[in-house]
Order: structure tokens, then C-alpha cells, then sequence
């Protein structure tokens, strides 16, 4: 039965690859992508470790840490995702309804709603986090064993936070009213990147990046030896993998052992606890969705304040009577559609708090690079550039959190727009511009604030500012695009569109599209820099002009070639 | 354009998705102030026309001309013109219904003074007045039915589209499109091209019906043109409809097979009046 019910979902993947709505080329595109990415990411991870080796006497010791603060960013990324994921696949997917009704054995349909929570919540962490851990084994040496306990490591580790992940769904489902489910669950996110937050702020990762910033060589390696915490399943995978990194003959076999156990454990025990509340938590889920919540009180605020504050329809009417033969511009009027949309969708709200979260995370960690960043790992100019990429990075990131879904969000109500008389690339445009405004403020606030911190230097803000303008605007246009590309009109989650394969080459582009931006415009920038600083630096050379104009033509026509790409994407799907 | 024109022409029009041909060269006309019903049975390709008529769908051949403008050179002129109204009533949940006809008007690039004024008639014919503030998602189907109505007639459209217009609606609300398409045809002068089931309103209210099967016209004309041609001489639409569409299992798996082989020719068959004669299946797809 299990097999049957994952079956389907392998047809439907087989399916929309047939799929010619989709595009021929989805899949080798979506390949060479994740290829060059995954290549990228290899290369630089060597490049750290082959670094931290040369830092005597601790190089191994440092390895071992960084290792370790890896996997405790992908336990946490995947405690996220997978509380996200298992509400969405266990208690509001679309095809419950039908599979409810069906006679499917709980503890059957229980594996099958569990495997597919996994699949989707971790194959991201699977594919990027590997090349960072091969990196680990090339740039130490290590056997064939090394990679061998690395699949047999990463299998449980994934599985994991998706059992607890149903029982925190269970518990929640059935113990809380159903309409406090969705506060619960904008609490819990909160509350993970808090702690997740917390736990790295303690172990201060930019300092192994500066031993010098320790007292002692006592203290550093005091640091280094201490493990995380011994109850992280981080920690198992960590105690499993570092023997076999370093060839040591001694293998405990605990960490391994606690690694397989716990996965399975937690996967009967939450079996067993299915079988009698899974059936009444559901049900109160779906109670949950029309009911009073702090969250619907807050969104009925929301919808007073957002609504005119002229009281009655006649009044109304006869504001618009007022404004005679004024025609309201077809773009504003597709923006304000969807700014209200947004504001009074309480899905997005928790995503805001994200947000938040980013830009404090982003500023407190920027503030500690300074300390980190001494003459022979960054300097300076290493520390603006990083800065800058970071904050493109995080612009990347946005988008695709709020830009990239919001031509899939039109969901079943975009016949209007394709039925009205608007071109595909005009209602693109306006999605881009209605967007644009928060990212654009996030990311300035986040190069003008992180730059006054550090450089003090208001020449090189200005230029900051500008690069990251030209970024912003470029990036939003292109998660607009391909969100055009990739549109997922039957997906009500704003979040699981935004982590959709599209998502993915967007954010792999993106990213592209911020470093070729800081590569071609980084010797001009250093003299511009230079030049508003009164200090003396040999003028750039005609290539350098070229390659500035390039970086700085590249987001404009990237943007330019994205929503056109985007508009004939959508016209060929009709 | 005269008046004396056809408002909507269909030329050699053809849908195929991949090799299953939905819709096989239809040839069509609408004169102008018509109420023009599209009937047939499931899948026979009638939604998939309308839907390339109001531009939801891309025709694979053929063209489609709307009062002069080729949809396929001036699409927005052609969809300035004319109003769409599907069989289910998606739209903009998180916007109050004075919002959506609001948004309706400035799509439609429309003067504030009569996105008002044809707001305070719309809200006052649908009865959703009372509701104007409300979010439309706690909205019944039937209301958000009548909101899409009262959406689509909002910029007064020279042709309108419906598909299924009854689907959702109380009796009251029956009636209440009947008069309305009346009154908007014979007063205004609107034309109507609707396809639906509910054969009780296409005898009522359609000037001239044009029974659709497996992606072909297969009769065309009023009611009593109909009854003449199907032997039904003095039989209700229904009887007619059911002996113009009636086949053989055997003939039923022929034509399936006949368009999932991307279709005949126009010219292998061609019915009594110079429309293809032939039939086959299924539909919908759209975004």
C-alpha cells in the first residue's frame, strides 16, 4: 500500500516531467544548474578546509568544529522545513480529502504521508549539503569509507527531524484549540530560529576563522574539542563521520548506533500514537481553517485598517465619483491588488517575522566578522566584498521568498488576467513593482546599517548602496520571471512554492547574477573608493571600464530578458 | 465594424494538446444581439472554444475575430470587448467585493465616474449591496457566482462569455440571469455566447444553438432548424440534442481514437451545412 500511495506521487513527478506546459528543457536545465552550484560550492569548501589545515597545531581539530556547525545549520534548517512540510502534507493537502475517504490502513498511510515529508523537506539539504561534507574528505584525504559512512549518516540524520516533526504536528493538531493550530505554528518557526540563533551565536564560529582572537592556545583548543551538545543528532553524525575522516582505527560504535535507533524509534512510536489522534487532529485542522484565531483577529484588524476608512458604500462610491474622468493606471491598480492580497493573508505574516529574524541574525553576525576579519584572511577590501555578497545573497533570498511565488498565488483566479485586456509582460512588470519595495528597503537597510557598523567609510556606503540597488532591482525582476517560468497555480503554500525546483535554478541565478556583478565591478569600485577617499591608486584599465559596464548593464538586462522569458513561458502554457 | 457583421468568427479553429485534438477546425459565426448557446456532451470541446475566444487558451490553427480584431494580432483590443464569465467563480479571496469590481474597472482602464456609477447598478442587480465590504472568501458560491457576473459586465462589454451560467445558482438566481440576458441582448444590444447543460435555459433563451461533439460542429441554427434536421419535428431540445449526438459504442471508440491521431482533415466530411461532420472527447487544461 505504501508503495502504492508513493507510486502515485512518482507518476505525477514522471508525469509533469512529460509534461510539455512545462518545458522540454526543465530538467537538463535544472541539472547543468545544480551541476555548476554544486561544483561552486565544492570548490570553495575545499578551498576552507585546505585553509584550516594549515592552521597549526589545530587544523584538524578546526575542521572538526566547522563540520560540526554544518550539521547543526541542516538539523535546524531541516527541524524548519519539516514542521512546515508535515502540517502541509499531513493536515491541508489538497488530496486528504480524497485520500481520507479511501479504505487506506493508518499505519500505511501514516509511512506514505511520512516518506513523502521527508523526501520534499530534506532533498534540498541532501544535494547541497554534500558537496561541503566531500569537500571535508578531498581536502583531508580520507578512504573510500569516509563517503560510504557518509550516506549511512546522512539517511538517518535526515529522517529524524521529520518523526519528531509528526509528533510536534500530532500533539499540536490534537492538544491545542483548532483554531490556535496556525498561532502554534508561527510560534514554533519563531521560536526555532531564536534557538537555532542562539545556539550559534554561542559557538561564535567567526572567531575559529581568527585564532588569533584567542587568549591562549589553551583556550582554542578548549573550544574546539568540546562537542556542541552530546544530545544533537548533529553530534552523533559527528562522532560517526570524524574517525572515519581521519582513518582512526578506533570506531565507537554509539553515535551510529543512536543515529539508526532514534529515526526508527520515533518512527513507530509516532506510528503508534497516529493510529488513535491522527484522525481527530485532522478533522480539527480543518475546523482550524475557518475558525477564530489570534491570527484571524488580527487579519480582520488588518482587513479594517486596509479597507477604506470611508464608512459606507455610498460614500465610497462617491469618492470615485469625485475623481471624475481620472483613469487609475492599470499597473497601480495591479499593484494595490496585491499589496492588500498579501497584507491580509495571515500565511504570510509568520515569513515577516523571518524577516526580521534575517536582517538581526545578518547585523550581529556582520558585527563579529570585524573581529575576525584580520589582514591575512579578509582585510578590508575581503570584508566589503564579502559584505556585499552576503547582502546580495540575502536580496536572492527574499525575492525568492516574496517575488517568486507571487504569479503562482494568482492561482485559480488568473483567468481574470488573462482574459482582461493587459499584455503577460505589463501584469509581470506590475507584480515586479508592487514587490519591489520591500526588498529593495531590507536591502539597503541591511548595506547601509552593516557598513556604518564596520567601515565608517560614507564613499564606499554610497557605493555599497548603489551596487546592491542594481542588485536588488535586477534579482526581483528575474524571481518575478521565473516564477512565471515555474508557476505552481494549484499550490496554496506561498512558503513550498518558494522552495520549489524553479525556486531553486531562480536562487542558483541569482546568486550567479551577484557575484558576476561584484566580479566585474570590483576594480572600478576599489578606485572609485579610492578617488572619494583622497587616496592615491592607479587608475583602472580599459577592460576594467568594460567589465564595470557589464555588471552594471547585467541586472537590467537579466531583469529585462526574465519577465520577457516569463510572459512567453505563460503564453505558451495556454 | 457594421453592425450588420459578425460579431465573433471562428476560422478553421483547432486545439490539440500533444496528439489528442480537442477541438477539430471549427467554422463559426455570431451575428450581433444574439444570445448563441454552445451545447454538448462532456468533453466535447465547447469549453475549450470558449476558452479560446476569451483568451485563456492559444488556438494551435485557425483564427478567431472579434468585432474586427483578429485575437491573435490585437488581442487586447479583441479582449476589451468582450467579458468572460467561467463556470466556477475563482477569484480574489482576500478582496472585498467593492474591491474586486474596482480592480474589474481599472483593468479595464475606466473612468472613476462610471467604475461608480455601473458598480452601484451591478451591486443593486446582483443584491450584493449589503455584502459590498465583505471579503469574498466568506462569500457562498452563488454570491461569488453573482460577483463574476456583476465583474463581467461591469465594463459593458460588446460580447460576453459564458460558460455554464447556472452552475451554483438557486432558482431566484435562475431566473434572475435569464431576464438578465434577455434585457441585455434585446436593450443593450450585447451579444451572449454561452455554453451549458441545462438545456431548459438554452430552449428559453438562445436565438441559435450549435451542437458541438468530439470537437466538431455537428448542427447549427435556431431550435426549430434543429428539430427539422435531427427528425425530432416537434420534440423538446433535449430529444433533439440526444438524436443528434446519439452513436454506437463502436462509433464512440472510433472517433476517440480518430482524435488522439491529432484529428481528420476539414475536408474528409463535411456536414449539411458546410460544417465538419464529426465527433469526439474530453478538455479543460488552462492555467
Amino acid at each position: 500500500m505504501i508503495q502504492k500511495l508513493i507510486g502515485i506521487k512518482f507518476r505525477m513527478i514522471r508525469g509533469s516531467m512529460r509534461s510539455e506546459q512545462d518545458g522540454k528543457y526543465r530538467i537538463p536545465a535544472f541539472t547543468a544548474l545544480s551541476l555548476i552550484f554544486w561544483v561552486m560550492l565544492f570548490r570553495s569548501s575545499l578551498w576552507i578546509v585546505t585553509e584550516a589545515l594549515t592552521i597549526e597545531p589545530v587544523g584538524e581539530l578546526l575542521i572538526q568544529k566547522l563540520l560540526s556547525i554544518a550539521f547543526l545549520v541542516f538539523l535546524g534548517l531541516l527541524a524548519f522545513s519539516n514542521i512546515v512540510t508535515v502540517f502541509s502534507t499531513f493536515y491541508l493537502a489538497d488530496e486528504l480529502e480524497f485520500l481520507m475517504s479511501k479504505p487506506i490502513p493508518k499505519d500505511m498511510l501514516f509511512g506514505a504521508r511520512y516518506l513523502e515529508s521527508l523526501t520534499q523537506s530534506s532533498w534540498v539539504i541532501f544535494l547541497f549539503g554534500m558537496p561541503i561534507f566531500i569537500a571535508a574528505g578531498v581536502g583531508v584525504g580520507a578512504g573510500p569509507s569516509y563517503y560510504v559512512m557518509l550516506i549511512a549518516v546522512l539517511v538517518p540524520f535526515v529522517a529524524i527531524p521529520t518523526a519528531l516533526a509528526t509528533l510536534v504536528g500530532l500533539f499540536i493538531t490534537n492538544i491545542l484549540a483548532a483554531n490556535r493550530t496556525r498561532d502554534a505554528f508561527l510560534f514554533l518557526g519563531v521560536a526555532g530560529f531564536a534557538i537555532l540563533f542562539t545556539v550559534i551565536r554561542a559557538l561564535r564560529p567567526e572567531r575559529l576563522l581568527n585564532p588569533e582572537s584567542f587568549a591562549s592556545i589553551g583556550e582554542m583548543l578548549n573550544l574546539l574539542s568540546t562537542p556542541t551538545t552530546s544530545y544533537l543528532p548533529s553530534d552523533w553524525a559527528m562522532g560517526a563521520l570524524i574517525p572515519v575522516l581521519y582513518g582512526r582505527t578506533s570506531i565507537d560504535p554509539w553515535p551510529l548506533l543512536l543515529l539508526y535507533s532514534t529515526p526508527i524509534a520515533l518512527y513507530f512510536i509516532a506510528t503508534w500514537f497516529h493510529r488513535p489522534w491522527y484522525y481527530r487532529g485532522y478533522s480539527k485542522a480543518q475546523e482550524g481553517r475557518h475558525g477564530q484565531s489570534l491570527v484571524t483577529t488580527f487579519r480582520d484588524w488588518m482587513l479594517k485598517q486596509t479597507t477604506s476608512s470611508i464608512d459606507t458604500l455610498e460614500e465610497r462610491l462617491g469618492e470615485l465619483e469625485a475623481q471624475g474622468d481620472h483613469v487609475t493606471s492599470m499597473l497601480r491598480q495591479l499593484i494595490r491588488k496585491d499589496q492588500k492580497i498579501f497584507i491580509r493573508d495571515a500565511a504570510q505574516w509568520s515569513q515577516i517575522l523571518v524577516v526580521i529574524a534575517i536582517m538581526v541574525i545578518y547585523l550581529v553576525n556582520y558585527k563579529y566578522f570585524e573581529i575576525a576579519a584580520d589582514e591575512r584572511l579578509l582585510g578590508d577590501v575581503g570584508l566589503f566584498f564579502f559584505n556585499l555578497a552576503a547582502c546580495g545573497f540575502v536580496v536572492v533570498a527574499l525575492s525568492g521568498r516574496f517575488l517568486f511565488p507571487t504569479v503562482s498565488v494568482e492561482g485559480r483566479s488568473f483567468w481574470m488576467i488573462l482574459q482582461a485586456p493587459i499584455t503577460l509582460e505589463k501584469f509581470l512588470w506590475g507584480k515586479w513593482l508592487g514587490g519591489l519595495a520591500p526588498v529593495l528597503i531590507v536591502g539597503q537597510a541591511l548595506i547601509w546599517a552593516s557598513n556604518l557598523l564596520v567601515l565608517q567609510n560614507i564613499a564606499y556606503c554610497f557605493l555599497a548602496s548603489f551596487i546592491i540597488l542594481i542588485i536588488t532591482l535586477g534579482v526581483s525582476a528575474m524571481s518575478v520571471g521565473f516564477g512565471a517560468v515555474y508557476p505552481q497555480f494549484h499550490n496554496p503554500n506561498a512558503a513550498k512554492i518558494a522552495s520549489s525546483f524553479g525556486a531553486v535554478i531562480y536562487m542558483i541565478l541569482g546568486m550567479f547574477l551577484v557575484l558576476s556583478v561584484l566580479v566585474g565591478s570590483f576594480r572600478v569600485t576599489m578606485y572609485l573608493g579610492s578617488l572619494l577617499e583622497a587616496k592615491t591608486m592607479n587608475p583602472p584599465r580599459m577592460a576594467n571600464y568594460i567589465a564595470v559596464t557589464i555588471a552594471v548593464l547585467m541586472p537590467a538586462a537579466a531583469a529585462w530578458g526574465s519577465i520577457k522569458l516569463g510572459a512567453s513561458s505563460l503564453r505558451k502554457r495556454l | 465594424m457594421s453592425e450588420s457583421e459578425p460579431i465573433v468568427v471562428l476560422d478553421n479553429l483547432v486545439k490539440r494538446y500533444g496528439n489528442f485534438t480537442a477541438v477539430d477546425h471549427i467554422e463559426l459565426s455570431v451575428e450581433p444581439g444574439q444570445i448563441f448557446g454552445v451545447l454538448g456532451p462532456n468533453g466535447a470541446g465547447k469549453t475549450t472554444t470558449l476558452r479560446m475566444i476569451t483568451g485563456l487558451l492559444q488556438p494551435t490553427e485557425g483564427t478567431i475575430t472579434i468585432d474586427g480584431h483578429r485575437t491573435d494580432l490585437e488581442p487586447i483590443e479583441a479582449k476589451k470587448v468582450t467579458g468572460f464569465i467561467p463556470d466556477r467563480p475563482y477569484v480574489y479571496d482576500k478582496l472585498t467585493a467593492f474591491e474586486y469590481l474596482s480592480f474589474v474597472g481599472g483593468l479595464y482602464q475606466m473612468k472613476s465616474t462610471t467604475v461608480a456609477k455601473r458598480i452601484r447598478e451591478l451591486l443593486a442587480t446582483f443584491e450584493l449591496a449589503e455584502w459590498a465590504d465583505s471579503l469574498i472568501e466568506s462569500f457562498s458560491h452563488g454570491m461569488k457566482q453573482r460577483l463574476v457576473f456583476a465583474g463581467a459586465l461591469l465594463p459593458e462589454p460588446k460580447l460576453l462569455v459564458v460558460d455554464e451560467p447556472m452552475v451554483g445558482l438557486d432558482p431566484k438566481g435562475h431566473r434572475l440571469i435569464k431576464d438578465l440576458f434577455r434585457k441585455l441582448t434585446h436593450r443593450d444590444g450585447m451579444t451572449i455566447l454561452l455554453s451549458t447543460h441545462t438545456l431548459e435555459v438554452a430552449e428559453e433563451v438562445c436565438d441559435q444553438i450549435a451542437i458541438v461533439n468530439h470537437g466538431h460542429i455537428i448542427a447549427r441554427g435556431t431550435l426549430s432548424e434543429l428539430r427539422m434536421e435531427s427528425g425530432a419535428n416537434d420534440g423538446s431540445l433535449e430529444n433533439v440534442f440526444l438524436r443528434l449526438t446519439q452513436e454506437s459504442e463502436e462509433e464512440r471508440a472510433e472517433k476517440v481514437a480518430q482524435r488522439f491521431a491529432g484529428g481528420s482533415s476539414p475536408f474528409d466530411s463535411t456536414g449539411a451545412d458546410g460544417q465538419v461532420d464529426e465527433n469526439d472527447d474530453d478538455e479543460e487544461g488552462a492555467a
